[in-house]
């Protein structure tokens, strides 16, 4: 089992009084929950700080992970041998004995213990009914896995209590087919296949946020996807027909003449599919009117006698 | 270990609608703190009695957020009303500056 240091992760002295405790976790609640921040790695840092806090203001928690010695943090270590004893349910049928707890992580094991009197108790009771946790997972998905529906594997760890009621650790992976239809930010839900319950109570749910990665060129906006077109100057004056690539393949663009730069050209139902549905949502070119940075004599020329020639000014609101 | 094909989920989004119990049930609120909720506009039911009520799906996420930071950050209900509220315009406000974002020009 691998040591946590939870007065560390809270920034608390060791015999923190309940106050300091709860005074720091709220600091640092407000800084890391991932519902309100925006700091990189907020969801990682907000579960150490709220599993230190859920141990820390327990007393009896706390006093078993106290017992527990002090090491550093990550190291492998294993609670002194009477630890079981005291903390686990010992006389009263608990586990003991760490040997296959190896894996076991720290705030499981401690999350077990507590008012009910270890987990030998919360196992064993017959009308017991704890619903099992929801499981909330980020799944980042490409633009390829939104336009055709994919199936992905999702390993979930848990920690189970057996009938004897020693915790184990089980990893479970639930295959789902994320359908049609979702785009960046959706959530689906999977009932039943979050953490188990304890004693009759049923299992939690699975719940995925589904996060788009960047596309090197297109950018989606709820079912619409954008690309940025670049034209020539003439191109967009003179109209053209220009061929651009969409998340289905490539598509030739018709450019009206007098096109503006920034003006958006949509085409009609080739985003991503909306779901429940055979509809899509729409692509949109985005021109973007490039001028050459190099230019030839030959150019030079004809730019100069265009600028000679025409009567255009683009700024005589400004008279 | 993978069994059998794979499980397809429901999309949580306006289509589908779930009744006050299954609100609280896969939100982890209370029947009566759902009612409160209801009672600041948080969430926005149609229907005429209580038992008629039917919640969008995104009330559903909505409702977790909400019990997270109700227990997160020890909120009472109005106070957790606000947040939410809070939360749900920057939804919208990001959501609009990512609508924005896409459709600008990349500096070139």
């Amino acid at each position: 089992m691998k040591y946590k240091d939870y007065y560390k992760i809270l920034g608390v002295e060791r015999n923190a009084s309940e106050e300091d405790i709860k005074k720091a976790y709220r600091k640092l609640a407000r800084k890391y929950h991932p519902d309100v921040s925006k700091e990189k790695d907020a969801e990682e840092r907000f579960k150490e700080v709220g599993e230190a806090y859920e141990v820390l203001k327990d007393s009896e928690k706390r006093a078993a992970y106290d017992q527990m010695g002090y090491y550093q943090p990550g190291q492998d270590f294993r609670p002194p041998p009477d630890w079981s004893e005291r903390f686990g349910g010992g006389a009263r049928g608990g586990f003991s004995g760490f040997e296959d707890l190896g894996d076991l992580d720290l705030f499981d094991l401690l999350a077990g213990l507590g008012a009910r009197g270890g987990f030998a108790r919360r196992a064993g009771g017959r009308d017991l009914q704890i619903p099992g946790q929801d499981v909330e997972v980020t799944l980042n998905a490409g633009i390829d896995d939104l336009l055709r529906g994919t199936e992905v594997e999702i390993p979930l760890s848990f920690t189970e209590i057996s009938v004897e009621g020693r915790p184990r650790r089980v990893t479970r992976t639930t295959k789902v087919r994320i359908p049609k239809g979702a785009t960046d930010g959706q959530r689906l839900r999977v009932p039943g296949k979050g953490g188990p319950g304890i004693g009759r109570g049923p299992p939690g749910d699975l719940y995925i946020n589904i996060s788009l990665r960047p596309h090197e060129l297109f950018r989606v906006s709820g079912h619409d996807v954008y690309l940025e077109v670049p034209v020539t100057p003439w191109e967009a004056a003179l109209g053209a027909s220009v061929e651009v690539p969409t998340p289905e393949g490539k598509v030739s663009l018709k450019v009206p003449p007098g096109s503006r730069a920034g003006q958006k050209l949509r085409v009609r139902g080739k985003g991503l599919p909306r779901p429940k549905s055979d509809e899509h949502g729409d692509f949109y070119a985005v021109l973007q009117i490039v001028t050459p940075s190099v230019l030839s004599e030959r150019e030079k020329a004809l730019y100069r006698e265009l600028a000679q020639a025409s009567t255009f000014d683009p700024r005589a609101h400004f008279e | 270990m993978a069994m059998g094909g794979p499980l397809i989920p429901a999309l949580l989004g306006e289509q589908l609608e779930v009744a006050l119990d299954e609100l609280a049930r896969t939100t982890g609120l209370t029947v009566e703190e759902v009612v409160e909720l209801v009672e600041y506009g948080v969430f926005e039911p149609v229907g005429g009695t209580r038992l008629q009520w039917r919640f969008s799906a995104r009330c559903i996420a909505l409702g977790r957020r909400a019990a997270r930071l109700r227990s997160d950050f020890e909120l009472d209900l109005s106070g957790l009303a606000l947040v939410a509220a809070l939360l749900e315009r920057m939804d919208d406000l990001e959501a609009e500056m990512a609508r924005l974002r896409a459709q600008l020009l990349a500096e070139r």
